[in-house]
């Protein structure tokens, strides 16, 4: 018998666990050339704004070792837009698309949700409180305990879409704010979102961000995401969606045994497009060579003692 | 566009830090134009993690061929592949050079010039007569000559030599009897854009492009990291538009230049 790979986050079901990261798949145009989009579990897509954002200065991004230094600064074209011009491609889709929303105020994060929530193809919200590159909101909200429960509950009242909620790592504990994300009715969390770091040019002497300060992400941060995915499991009971550095199936397996219910990638798809089927794959073989008939199996394993 | 692999032909250094890459890829080089660029993957091990965005330099049959230097940890890589070796690549991608009637003017600074080979080669191939402007620091890409079709008018200018021309751009002015129109392909650093954009400044009847060097993250149009500031609408507002998609292959008067 064929391995089951379907799961389920919140009212979702799922063909497969592996979900785009936000801001690496735009919202799947791109990348149809290359893959059918069917393949994927749920297309995450880049975070929308209320208004049009240009974004941060250029460079936007340095390669670090095993990994990129990111700061775009959330460049899009805002929620009008986006219901115009990206809904439209978004709706023939056969897979769940759930939209990342990201805000300066709470009542932007309301407007957004209130709008995309009268979306038919929109079949959930990823609530971006932990966007390391702009000044004002994301990371703001995302460290905080107490504001990560008043906007997920504030959410909670306004949609019936299913709500994620992306953590940060910048933090102490990660688990008393997937907790609060919790307390405040949310679906879901996703984590982890990119590490705040920096890099030098010594002959310029100066930051080579635009932005000076960027998001770290690829394999370099693996470990780091894979520790948070397991603390957070053990603090709390709705589904985690895994990330951080995930290139191959067996990178895909240790988040879920960590903890993940569903895994995001991220950086991988700059460089192999066809990173998500291969790794669906992957999955399917080390399912069958363990005897293990579905994937939710898998989940939080890594937990268990003896 | 593909996601594909080829198969290296041929290395040959040329110079000090200079080498020439040849890859065999009919897919790829049935769609390329002069201007477009490949995304090379060079590590199965994700480390360097990022594809090298290549300009084309010229093709020959079913090959493709890079002019590079090693510049950094990527380039090293790439010089050190040898024929057989196997290579990932993406692409062609991104807005090839437009070909406007006129005068055919084209001015590469440096190696950045390298794509220019190609588009020689192409409005040769249509007929035109081309006029093939190089500026070299001394006499380091002297080959170039032996790329270029013959027919075609190819100009040096040296920065070491004594006198002019030393910049490429001084080689210029020359060519622009306004009686006829001119269309100006440029490939090279940005301060040599900003010195043929005060050449052109006024003069009607000139088309001028250039290609944008950037960065890359993905090469298709995801990652928004590889960004140019343009001036585009009725109002000519600043915009970032993407080097990967919307260039690299820009108008000169749209592109907001680099002040350093």
């Amino acid at each position: 018998m064929k391995a089951d790979l379907t799961t389920k986050i919140g009212p979702i079901t799922l063909d497969n666990p592996i979900f785009t990261a936000s801001g690496t798949y735009g919202t799947g145009k791109e990348y149809s050339q290359y893959i059918s989009l069917s393949q994927l579990g749920a297309l995450v897509t880049k975070g929308v704004t209320l208004d049009y954002r240009s974004g941060n200065p250029y460079p936007r991004m340095v390669e670090t070792p095993a990994g990129i230094l990111n700061s775009i600064g959330l460049q899009n074209g805002g929620v009008d837009y986006f219901i115009k011009e990206e809904i439209p491609h978004l709706e023939k889709l056969s897979i769940p698309v759930i939209v990342n929303i990201a805000g300066r105020r709470l009542r932007d994060y309301e407007e957004l949700a209130r709008r995309l929530s009268e979306q038919p193809a929109v079949k959930g919200l990823e609530v971006n409180v932990s966007c390391p590159n702009v000044r004002e909101g994301g990371l703001a909200f995302g460290t905080n305990p107490r504001l990560v429960y008043e906007i997920t509950s504030r959410l909670r009242k306004i949609t019936q879409l299913p709500l994620i909620v992306k953590l940060t790592p910048n933090v102490s504990d990660v688990g008393q704010i997937a907790l609060s994300a919790q307390e405040g009715g949310a679906d879901a969390v996703s984590l982890i979102n990119t590490l705040l770091g920096m890099e030098v040019d010594i002959w310029k002497q100066k930051p080579i961000l635009g932005n000076i300060f960027g998001g770290l992400s690829g394999p370099a941060v693996k470990p780091v995401a894979l520790r948070m995915v397991y603390q957070v499991y053990q603090r709390i009971k709705i589904p985690i969606i895994g990330m951080g550095g995930i290139t191959r199936g067996e990178d895909a397996v240790a988040f879920m045994l960590a903890g993940a219910k569903a895994i995001a990638l991220g950086t991988v798809n700059f460089v192999n497009p066809k990173a998500p089927v291969q790794i669906k794959e992957f999955l399917l073989d080390y399912m069958e060579k363990q005897g293990i008939c579905s994937v939710e199996e898998l989940v939080g394993k890594a937990h268990r003692k003896g | 566009m593909y996601l594909t692999e080829g198969l290296i032909n041929r290395q040959e250094q040329l110079a000090q830090d200079i080498f020439l890459l040849e890859v065999l890829a009919p897919q790829v080089v049935g769609n390329a134009r002069p201007g477009q660029f490949v995304h090379l993957g060079l590590s199965t091990t994700y480390d360097p993690l990022l594809r090298r965005p290549m300009s084309i330099f010229n093709v020959d049959g079913d090959v493709f061929k890079i002019l590079y230097q090693v510049v950094g940890r990527g380039t090293r890589l790439m010089s050190q592949f040898t024929r057989g070796d196997v290579i990932d690549i993406l692409g062609p991608l991104g807005r090839c050079f437009q070909t406007h009637e006129g005068k055919q003017i084209l001015i590469g600074g440096g190696l950045g010039a390298a794509p220019l080979i190609f588009l020689t080669r192409k409005l040769w191939q249509q007929g035109y007569h081309v006029h093939l402007l190089v500026g070299m620091k001394d006499n380091e890409l002297a080959f170039l000559q032996d790329e270029v079709p013959e027919g075609c008018d190819m100009c040096f200018s040296r920065e070491s030599a004594l006198e002019s021309p030393r910049m490429v751009t001084e080689l210029l002015p020359s060519f622009l009897e306004m009686e006829e129109r001119v269309s100006i392909y440029c490939c090279g650093p940005q301060a040599m854009y900003r010195e043929i954009s005060r050449i052109c400044e006024g003069l009607e009847n000139i088309k001028a492009q250039v290609a944008v060097d950037r960065h890359m993250g993905c090469g298709v149009g995801t990652c928004l990291s590889c960004i140019v500031p343009v001036r585009r609408g009725k109002r000519r507002e600043q915009v970032y538009v993407r080097a990967c998609v919307e260039g690299p292959v820009f108008d000169l008067e749209e592109v907001v230049l680099d002040e350093s």
